[in-house]
């Protein structure tokens, strides 16, 4: 069993949806991330952590919180949700599955550093952790595409993996999944950023083996047994980009669906270069190159080690420390 | 004082009707733990001092200052309908969600919602549904108050009480967020539980530990090796005895065997164990309203069972611990000034426990091809998925799902009702088994010395417990000095249990239905069912396999190749004596073997000779099959006979009822399809009987 540290604990007492009736959720809806962030901010400016809202401490805080027009009666009760959530701990734990909180030392540095405020406040995962700080290729793209660009996708996949190079990806149908499967069969490191159904991702015989054999690492923002949703979908394309020393886009349509705006959202906020394949190209494609993104002429490249590690130096001059909570 | 304790004292005061009642040492450091630091505690305090005044004061206190409701842990219904009663006397609202008051949970579920419960009572199976979660516990997830942990040995892995879906709360528990206020209640846990339970709780926990001594038994040992001997000695003390008392017996089958023979010796007894169902709950009553002498029980008849007035426990067969002695004795004298607590043991004890302690843990091999089994599924199986396609008892695999799916970390988790492998690796432990095995085996030789009464009997008791107030009693058989009474039954009385034991028969039902509608249609049946007119009737069998007297004869002529002539003139007397549907039999057959073709052929044809009824073979054994007895269950015992025999009947005896005999009977699967095959032939009704029976869990 990991035991979480208490500031873990706090943070999903107040951010995890636990399985609530809808009578209770109205007098306990989980912090929104901004709203966490805000509480986050306000317990750092005072030297506080989130552990110091546990229990009776509480109510050394409360005048202050509520001057601060923070909802007292919310928060109490979303921190009196223990019970309920060591019965998810104790779920979780059993199904393989760890938790990551911003506030813990072994929260992946990658994200605080390209993502600051915006890196969730928790982690779900399967697998190995540290993977997650060791970068790697993204390969992202559209649920359905074309036998040509499966076949780039794969050979790309194949080919990093056989170089060391970890996988980067999202879990969905399509270029992801071709992606990721590509790279295990080739014997590759894996990372797997999921927008739904991580409980049930790491029991399939697949994924069990890649992860009790080191080489998947699966993670989530969202709760293990959380459904799909488009908004968490898009939300989570970030990770995918802090994850990844470059990003590939293998097929996007323009102006539209979860890719695209992924790779917008990147090029806006400089999180990690956006590379576009060649071999195969569409106007959406054409699109991202006049955004901001790199033709990524894939022949010409002899190792995809040096051209991402090229990236990578760039990358880390523009780090900036950001303490968070 | 302090305000609260003010209150509480109240509280206590109103709950008793006497305004000067005082708590009792350890009840307010208990309750001020709970109230006003939010911390945890654990009791560890005998029955009837007053566990449950803790945590109804403490939801009492804590209800007060908006705390949500108090949630509480109890293994078993009895207790739980209890409690509820008693909550209601400090108007305290508490309700229990159970299995037999679903068409309440609605209107508890809205009464949760409005605030308006204030102790919900839960099994520990309870707890653990997804549904319990999702619809109860989220309503009041958010403020629990207070959490209670009754009988809270059994989250110790070294409980003599473990239980699996306690395991799963222990883990929950040490998941638990600080600032939940828990208290955990035993009436037993010698040092090494409380230990383990403190690991559970955290180190902060406050101890309140009492003595455990009853001032009102007196306790006796007998040992009498005999078992008519045994009978014999029971009856006289039992009539001997003016009060009511519970019989505590190792088995279901010695349940049924010790309360028959009582009731035959005029004693009002009943037998009371997990075999029966809804009829535990009246036998309970029967026995707190005196209107039966005894229960003659197994370890079913436990925790939560108060009769204060209960004026005796005898054991006919020794528990496997002092642990579980202490607290099946315990249940004697509770509100009265005197009762009795004596143990009988004996040779057989030694065995059956011999027995229990090597079947405890599931054997290795097994465990490992199921878990590779589900590992190298696509998506995980389900329960029937298994059982088709393993050769595993049915509750063998049961056990082992549950063994390790309550491992930490677990190599298995049930979802959507199917078993699935999550990545954390199994290490079989066979360390921990030799340890846990080495330990029961030194509690079992505790109980041997205790039948030995070298000290006083309490004494002994409160010391192997770790009682630090333990001292003599002043009443046992060992402080009185009194003789042993080993040899205190009437010999008239003994000869008829010599009888007793002689004639041990059993009925045997066979089987109705094949183990599935496709191996049914293999055997030739339209599905599952075997035709009403193709199956067999009700039959016997004369003894259980090994058991004293007619078994033990079973035994040595199964291993010495022929059953000797008294097996034949004992069955001969009970067809003919005490089996009245069997009249109408005119012929006599049996099943036929490949492996021992002569042993029961060869009894058969002599059984027949002593009815005076023609032999004939009708049955042939037409393919070598593995024995039956490997086959591990009903699938696989069913679908192993599928074209092993075949039946042939001469014309003369067509429409002729017919004794089919077998030596030992086990699954029934065998004498089920034996006598399809006859009655498909032409046979009459088909009679089974068999020499003994093995069947499991007897």
């Amino acid at each position: 069993m990991n035991k979480l540290s208490e500031d873990t604990e706090v943070i999903l007492l107040l951010c995890c949806r636990l399985p609530a009736n809808v009578a209770a959720s109205e007098l306990a809806k989980p912090l929104s991330h901004q709203e966490y962030v805000t509480l986050a901010k306000w317990l750092l400016r005072r030297g506080l952590s989130p552990k110091d809202l546990l229990g009776q401490r509480f109510s050394q805080h409360s005048e202050a919180l509520e001057q601060a027009d923070f909802d007292i009666k919310r928060l109490r009760n979303l921190l009196g949700r223990g019970v309920l959530l060591s019965f998810a701990l104790e779920r979780w734990d059993r199904s393989g599955i760890w938790i990551l909180s911003r506030a813990d030392a072994t929260y992946p540095k990658r994200f605080k550093r390209i993502l600051g405020q915006k890196a969730p406040a928790i982690l779900y995962g399967a697998g190995n952790a540290d993977a997650l700080d060791t970068g790697g290729l993204g390969v992202v793209g559209s649920r359905d595409i074309s036998p040509d660009v499966e076949e780039f996708v794969s050979r790309l996949a194949r080919d990093s993996a056989m170089q060391g190079v970890n996988i980067v990806s999202g879990g969905a149908r399509g270029v992801d999944t071709i992606a990721m499967r590509s790279a295990a069969r080739a014997g590759g490191s894996v990372i797997g950023i999921l927008a739904d159904g991580l409980a049930r991702s790491i029991t399939t015989k697949s994924s069990r083996e890649a992860i009790t054999a080191g080489k998947l690492t699966l993670i989530s923002p969202y709760t293990p047994e959380a459904g799909f949703n488009a908004g968490n979908a898009m939300s989570r394309n970030k990770l995918i980009y802090a994850a990844s020393d470059a990003v590939l886009v293998a097929q996007a349509e323009k102006d539209r669906g979860g890719t695209w705006s992924g790779a917008i959202e990147s090029l806006c906020n400089a999180w990690s270069p956006v590379l576009v394949q060649t071999e195969y190209p569409s106007d959406g494609l054409d699109a991202l190159c006049e955004r901001g993104a790199q033709p990524f002429a894939y022949e010409n490249k002899n190792s995809i080690v040096d051209y991402l590690h090229s990236l990578r130096i760039s990358e880390n001059q523009a780090a900036v420390q950001v303490q968070l909570l | 004082m302090s305000l609260n304790k003010e209150c509480a004292l109240k509280y206590l005061r109103d709950a008793i009707g006497r305004d000067d009642a005082q708590f009792k040492a350890g009840q307010w450091k208990s309750i001020s733990t709970l109230v006003n630091d939010r911390k945890r505690s654990l009791v560890i305090q005998s029955t009837g001092w007053g566990k449950s005044m803790v945590y109804f004061t403490s939801t009492k206190l804590l209800r007060e200052q908006g705390c949500g409701p108090t949630i509480v842990i109890s293994p078993l219904l009895a207790l739980m309908r209890n409690q509820v009663e008693s909550a209601q006397k400090l108007n305290l609202n508490a309700v229990t969600l159970n299995s037999t008051n679903t068409n309440h949970h609605e209107t508890i579920k809205n009464k949760i919602r409005k605030n308006e419960i204030d102790i919900l009572l839960l099994s520990p199976e309870k707890l653990n549904s997804t549904t319990f979660t999702e619809e109860y516990l989220s309503l009041i997830a958010n403020k629990v108050g207070l959490v209670v942990i009754d009988e809270a040995h059994c989250i110790s892995d070294w409980g003599h009480d473990f239980r699996p879906d306690y395991k799963r709360i222990s883990r929950v528990l040490s998941r638990l967020p600080k600032g939940i206020p828990v208290l955990a209640t035993t009436a037993t846990a010698n040092k090494r539980v409380e230990t383990d339970i403190l690991e559970q709780l955290g180190e902060c926990t406050q101890i309140s530990r009492g003595p455990l001594a009853r001032p009102s038994l007196s306790l006796d040992t007998v040992r009498i090796d005999d078992p008519a001997a045994r009978l014999a000695w029971l009856t006289k003390k039992i009539r001997s005895l003016n009060c009511s008392g519970i019989v505590y017996v190792l088995t279901q089958r010695d349940a049924e065997r010790v309360a028959d023979w009582l009731v035959q010796e005029g004693v009002q007894a009943k037998p009371y164990h997990g075999g029966l169902k809804q009829e535990r709950e009246e036998l309970e009553t029967a026995l707190i309203n005196n209107e039966i002498k005894c229960l003659v029980a197994t370890s079913a008849l436990g925790m939560g069972f108060d009769k204060p007035d209960l004026g005796f426990v005898i054991h006919y067969q020794a528990p496997n611990s002092v642990v579980h002695y202490y607290q099946q004795v315990g249940r004697a004298g509770r509100g009265i000034s005197k009762a009795y607590g004596i143990l009988l043991y004996g040779e057989e004890d030694d065995q059956i426990h011999h027995f229990f302690r090597t079947s405890a843990f599931p054997p290795k091999c097994q465990i490992l091809t199921i878990l590779k089994y589900i590992e190298e599924s696509k998506n995980g199986l389900s329960d029937n998925e298994l059982k088709l396609s393993l050769n595993v008892q049915d509750r063998h695999l049961k056990r082992i799902l549950e063994y390790l799916s309550v491992q930490d970390p677990a190599p298995i988790i049930k979802r959507n009702s199917r078993w699935l492998r999550t990545p954390h690796e199994f290490a079989f432990n066979k360390e921990l088994i030799e340890h846990l095995t080495r330990i029961r085996e030194s509690e079992w030789e505790d109980i041997l010395e205790y039948g030995k009464k070298q000290k006083c009997l309490m004494q002994f008791l409160g010391e192997k417990l770790d009682d630090p107030h333990a001292k003599t009693c002043g009443k046992c058989s060992v402080c009185l000095n009194k003789p042993s009474t080993e040899n205190d039954y009437d010999k008239e009385t003994y000869k008829a249990a010599l009888i007793y034991l002689g004639c041990s028969e059993n009925k045997i039902e066979p089987r109705k239905q094949f183990s599935n509608p496709m191996l049914g249609k293999e055997f030739g049946a339209l599905n599952s069912k075997i035709p009403k007119n193709q199956q067999a009737g009700t039959g016997y069998c004369l003894s259980r396999y090994g058991e004293p007297v007619i078994g033990k004869l079973v035994k040595e002529g199964k291993i010495g190749g022929r059953f000797n002539q008294e097996l034949v003139t004992a069955s001969a007397r009970m067809i003919q004596s005490r089996w009245t549907d069997a009249k109408s039999i005119e012929w006599v057959t049996c099943i036929p073997s490949k492996r021992h073709p002569k042993l029961v052929a060869d009894f058969a044809e002599r059984l027949a000779i002593a009815l005076k009824l023609p032999f004939h073979p009708a049955l042939e054994k037409v393919q070598d099959r593995r024995p039956q007895k490997k086959m591990e269950n009903s699938h696989f015992q069913c679908s192993n006979l599928l074209g092993a025999f075949e039946a042939n009947i001469p014309d003369d005896f067509k429409g002729k009822d017919v004794l089919l005999i077998d030596d030992i009977v086990d699954s029934r699967w065998t004498l089920t399809i034996a006598a399809y095959l006859l009655r498909k032939q032409g046979a009459g009704l088909v009679f089974p009987f068999a020499l003994a029976s093995s069947a499991p869990g007897d």
